[in-house]
């Protein structure tokens, strides 16, 4: 933990995905947003229109960066070149912070490009918190780490999603990007309280809200970030919003992207909902 | 080897394979989805997102084998050649070398070719940045100065050679024209991939201009250059169609650095 800055990072407010598609409306019109998060990977390709756009926008907003495949849990070597590609593109656009997965993407060389759930085991926890700190080492900053949405669990488990989050995040002495969307797609598909997750994350960690869309297939929910938000996610928001507080959150929506004015739209209603929930945890602390 | 090693190794197993010994009974079976349905998502979710990236990377490929065959084919693909590209914009990277070695689409040189081709496109998209000179910079050296000159080019700059009209293809997709008929030219066919601003281009040369970017690209310098062309043309051609050449490159943005010698 040699050379670690531990600043505290700013409050961003309300932000949007930086997607290929708006980049030339974001430059004409320049929107009220107040951050973007951008997908690390799209922009550590040697050259070419997403890093000219990059540069451009970013002339007018801060960034944040959010990665997909640092692998942290697998158990593979870490990649170190990919490590100096997010060092480098940290280097040349200055994010407010980096975060990437709670998860692993492959093992025996090979990437399956998902978000795949880890066995919430002791050797598991072990190994992924010595993997953030040699990342945090590494960049020389804390890096967020996002619970993702799941699937399947594994009978091995010997802690709880959440209790798995809050002890990685304690012991590698990480923040938390947390999913709103991806605690309701995982609390439906393994039948436990969204709310009791919330309630049990370090509420000093938590950096980032997450809030997407997902696909609803009856007997289980795809994350696929490819629909509006549904009332239940916006809920499970207000709720997150009462026990954690200003937190910067941003809408992700990486398929289906439509128009800009629309998830402005649901950057509005986000907003919305934040504002009403702390007037009236204001008006309950006043009383 | 550790529990989470193997637990890692068979759930890869089952999502390239769909085979579930060792990772079945690892997952919490439930009422409401059995395990062997929920690794069916994972399973699924693997393939259908890397044909999607190959679908928008090979857009002209998959309209030509529509999308039952594409996506047949684009599965065994993944299959044969997982990723071990830690960025997924480069999942495409080996299909055309996956259709040559693949048994059953290795007669289908056509497919080959044009997934060679929107690959040289794609990463000409992506490639490395640089900025071009204008042909300003030439007129500034002075005339004794030119045989000595050498130059270098965009980085993205691929000479393609083809078998096939897969180009005509390309651009009968895009023109929402019908397919033209499948010519096999008795010469190799050199095409050129770039990327000039954002967007990337393409020309065939001739057999010639081909030879002039092998030598150029050789670092050989200008008087070398023109003397190699004598075995194209006749010697007094020669310096016109050099400077075309070089005039047509300026323009497309082909050149991104004059060199004298020291
Ligand atoms: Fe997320």
């Amino acid at each position: 933990m040699a050379n670690r800055q531990h600043q505290q990072l700013p409050y961003l407010g309300f932000g949007l995905g930086l997607r290929p598609t708006h980049y030339e409306y974001i430059l004409n019109h320049r929107p009220d947003v107040d951050w973007f998060e951008i997908v690390s990977d799209d922009y550590t390709i040697p050259g070419g229109k997403p890093l000219y756009y990059l540069d451009r926008i970013r002339e007018h907003y801060p960034m944040v960066m959010h990665g997909v495949s640092l692998s942290i849990g697998s158990v593979d070597p870490l990649d170190k070149d990919y490590l100096s590609q997010i060092k480098a593109l940290a280097d040349r656009i200055a994010p407010q912070w980096i975060s990437d997965h709670l998860c692993w993407t492959g093992v025996e060389g090979y990437n399956m490009h998902d978000l795949l759930p880890l066995p919430y085991t002791e050797e598991a926890l072990k190994h992924v918190v010595a993997r953030v700190e040699q990342v945090q080492d590494y960049l020389g900053r804390q890096i967020l780490l996002e619970n993702v949405s799941s699937y399947v669990s594994y009978q091995t488990s010997q802690f709880t999603e959440w209790e798995f989050l809050s002890a990685v995040a304690e012991q590698a002495d990480c923040l938390i990007l947390l999913d709103i969307n991806n605690i309701y797609v995982s609390a439906f598909n393994h039948h436990f309280d969204p709310l009791t997750y919330l309630h049990n994350v370090p509420r000093e960690r938590v950096q980032q809200f997450h809030v997407a869309g997902h696909t609803n297939h009856g007997t289980h929910i795809i994350d696929t970030h490819d629909e509006p938000i549904i009332r239940e996610v916006y809920d499970l928001y207000a709720q997150a919003v009462a026990h954690f507080g200003k937190v910067s959150t941003m809408i992700e929506r990486d398929d289906n992207i439509p128009a800009f004015p629309e998830l402005y739209a649901e950057l509005q209603a986000l907003k919305a909902i934040a504002a009403k929930v702390t007037t009236q945890a204001q008006v309950q602390e006043d009383v | 080897m550790t529990d989470l090693a193997t637990l890692q190794q068979s759930f890869q197993h089952y999502l390239r394979h769909q085979d579930g010994a060792g990772i079945l009974t690892e997952i919490v079976n439930d009422a409401a989805l059995s395990a062997q349905q929920r690794l069916a998502v994972y399973h699924e979710g693997y393939y259908l997102r890397l044909i999607e990236i190959l679908e928008n990377d090979f857009v002209v490929l998959a309209r030509l084998l529509g999308e039952e065959s594409f996506s047949q084919m684009a599965r065994a693909y993944i299959h044969d050649f997982p990723s071990q590209y830690r960025n997924i914009q480069y999942v495409g990277c080996r299909l055309s070398e996956f259709l040559a070695r693949s048994p059953v689409y290795h007669e289908h040189s056509l497919w080959r070719e044009l997934a060679t081709f929107e690959w040289a496109l794609e990463e000409a998209r992506i490639g490395e940045q640089a900025t071009s000179v204008s042909i300003a910079q030439l007129a500034e050296l002075a005339p004794d100065a030119w045989g000595e000159l050498s130059f270098v080019l965009h980085p993205t700059l691929k000479v393609l050679r083809l078998h096939h009209n897969a180009v005509e293809y390309y651009q009968a997709s895009y023109a929402e024209q019908a397919w033209p008929e499948l010519l096999t030219h008795t010469e190799l066919q050199a095409c050129i991939v770039w990327r000039k601003q954002f967007a990337a281009h393409y020309r065939y040369v001739n057999s010639a201009e081909a030879w002039m970017l092998g030598v150029v690209l050789a670092g050989e310098r200008f008087a070398q250059i023109c003397a190699g062309l004598c075995d194209f043309m006749p010697e007094e051609e020669v310096a016109p169609y050099a400077l075309g050449r070089l005039q047509q490159w300026f323009a497309d943005g082909l050149i991104t650095r004059l060199c004298l010698a020291e």
